[in-house]
């Protein structure tokens, strides 16, 4: 089936996607942290027991079996954290056959469900991995307190354990330079912004994560609506700028966008940052109907085909150079 | 490099920040670093690494009356928790159980879980939960002489106790 970012869902113009995941840990054991390697393989086993008997397949990626390049394309794609790749204790990674689902364990906790889908796709997203959980809690003993619920190994997941966040493409937003209020509101609603690629608000792309902080004393259901909520409103403030930016400039924007669509249609050199650019701008022309030669998934699908580790064979993973070129062949050969 | 906000002194503090997008840098002598609040005893008083901030950052009480001990378990000492937000084992909950409710207390809008649990246990604990609930439905039912509602709740008691097998 396939990847998240070879689909589309609902708002896939502006929602790139929608990710879900729960730290749990079991009873008794240190923390990742503070555990052995027996602990870590006790662990394993444990779990890799439990996902046997489930209806629902998976495949193992032991951490300490996969190769630099291997581990970095699963960063890419979003199925593994970059610290979960960096693991010194023996750690898998569980990923579903359908890939929607990957389960980390030994990262910061012991088992770290996530699900993620394309768009604006909340309810899908909570009910997948919802009735993993509750498949795991039946054959695993998680721990948990009275009190406070799940347990987690950093103060911030207790309770829930649950972070939902979502990557949205905001190119109006930025460019009337509304970002900066916009996202110190969000902030004080008790949910984080952060650019995806590069630092503050400065990011690559236009790419922005958006993710709630609060995990105890609201429930998975207020949480999560609580979130889509003013996802949805930006996702509306959005939809405005775009429409007033083709309005005020028409254009100037057709022009920028065609111009873009020019350089990654020819050029034969092309770095990352460049391309997360470019195809932000074509991402923009495509939901604004000024160019019609691509889809939105093969753009979702470019950004990490064309992604350091995956476009590094084996021969020029040390070489920027040769991945530059790689890239706008690749490029080139999609448009 | 000198301290810039004394001019005088070799700057022993150095803090790279974010502010509406754009990158700053801080360079401060300790003893500026410690008038202007950035680190305390020499320690740092918030965490720049984590990007909540000084959300861990306790009130000052509890910090200078922490113990100096570690969980017996796991070894995870008090000041890498208030430092960082990580406790090692479950452990840590009943050992620092003053501690970290304080810090939750703190970055959350409540101490109670209210979402899903799942498992036996987690199925006790919701069970016991309801119970406690209809126990003190059924107190008020009695104080206002309601004595119709006060039987049903007393029925669902029963069953829910009787589910759970003890009490």
């Amino acid at each position: 089936m396939a990847k998240w970012f070879e689909d589309a869902g609902k708002n896939s113009d502006i929602v790139l996607s929608t990710r879900i995941r729960f730290a749990r840990n079991l009873k008794g054991i240190p923390y990742p942290k503070k555990m052995t390697a027996e602990d870590a393989k006790r662990v394993i086993a444990l779990v890799e027991a439990a996902l046997e008997e489930m209806n629902y397949t998976f495949t193992k990626y032991d951490m300490q079996k996969l190769s630099p390049n291997e581990k970095e394309r699963l960063v890419e794609e979003r199925y593994i954290s970059p610290d979960f790749a960096s693991s010194k204790i023996p750690s898998c990674a569980y990923i579903s056959d359908d890939n929607n689902v990957s389960i980390m364990v030994n990262e910061e906790d012991h088992i770290r469900i996530q699900c993620i889908y394309a768009g604006l796709e909340d309810k899908k997203t909570y009910d997948l991995i919802s009735k993993i959980d509750t498949y795991l809690s039946e054959k695993l003993d998680y721990a948990i307190h009275e009190k406070y619920g799940h347990l987690t190994s950093c103060l911030t997941n207790v309770g829930t354990g649950m972070r939902i966040s979502f990557m949205m493409h905001l190119p109006a937003i930025v460019m009337f330079k509304a970002s900066e209020g916009i996202f110190s509101a969000i902030s004080k609603l008790g949910l984080t912004v952060r650019g995806m690629y590069g630092e503050g608000t400065k990011s690559a792309g236009h790419l922005f994560q958006i993710s709630n902080q609060v995990t105890l004393g609201k429930d998975e259901n207020e949480i999560i609506n609580d979130i889509t909520h003013v996802v949805e409103g930006v996702i509306a403030k959005e939809k405005e700028l775009r429409q007033e930016l083709l309005n005020q400039k028409g254009l100037v924007l057709e022009d920028k966008i065609m111009r873009s669509f020019g350089l990654l249609k020819n050029a034969r050199i092309m770095q990352s940052k460049e391309m997360m650019n470019l195809l932000s701008d074509l991402r923009l022309g495509l939901s604004l109907g000024i160019t019609q030669n691509i889809s939105l998934k093969d753009i979702t699908r470019l950004m990490i085909m064309a992604s350091r580790a995956h476009i590094s064979s084996s021969e020029t993973s040390d070489a920027p150079f040769e991945r530059d070129v790689e890239r706008a062949k690749l490029i080139r050969n999609t448009l | 490099m000198l301290c810039s906000n004394c001019s005088s002194k070799e700057a022993a503090f150095h803090y790279k920040y974010i502010k509406n997008g754009s990158k700053n840098e801080i360079h401060l002598c300790t003893d500026c670093a410690k008038k202007l609040g950035y680190i305390n005893d020499g320690e740092l008083s918030f965490n720049p690494a984590n990007i909540f901030g000084e959300l861990f950052s306790l009130p000052q009480f509890i910090r200078h009356r922490a113990p100096e001990t570690s969980c017996p378990n796991c070894g995870t000492d008090y000041n890498s928790l208030s430092r960082t937000g990580f406790v090692g084992c479950d452990k840590c909950y009943d050992f620092f159980a003053k501690q970290i409710d304080a810090i939750l207390s703190k970055i959350q809008p409540s101490t109670i879980h209210k979402g899903k649990l799942g498992g036996s246990e987690g199925k006790k604990i919701e069970r016991d939960n309801t119970i406690k609930g209809l126990k003190e439905d059924l107190q008020k039912a009695i104080l206002n002489e309601n004595y119709e509602e006060a039987a049903v709740l007393r029925d669902k008691i029963k069953a829910l106790e009787g589910e759970g097998g003890e009490k």
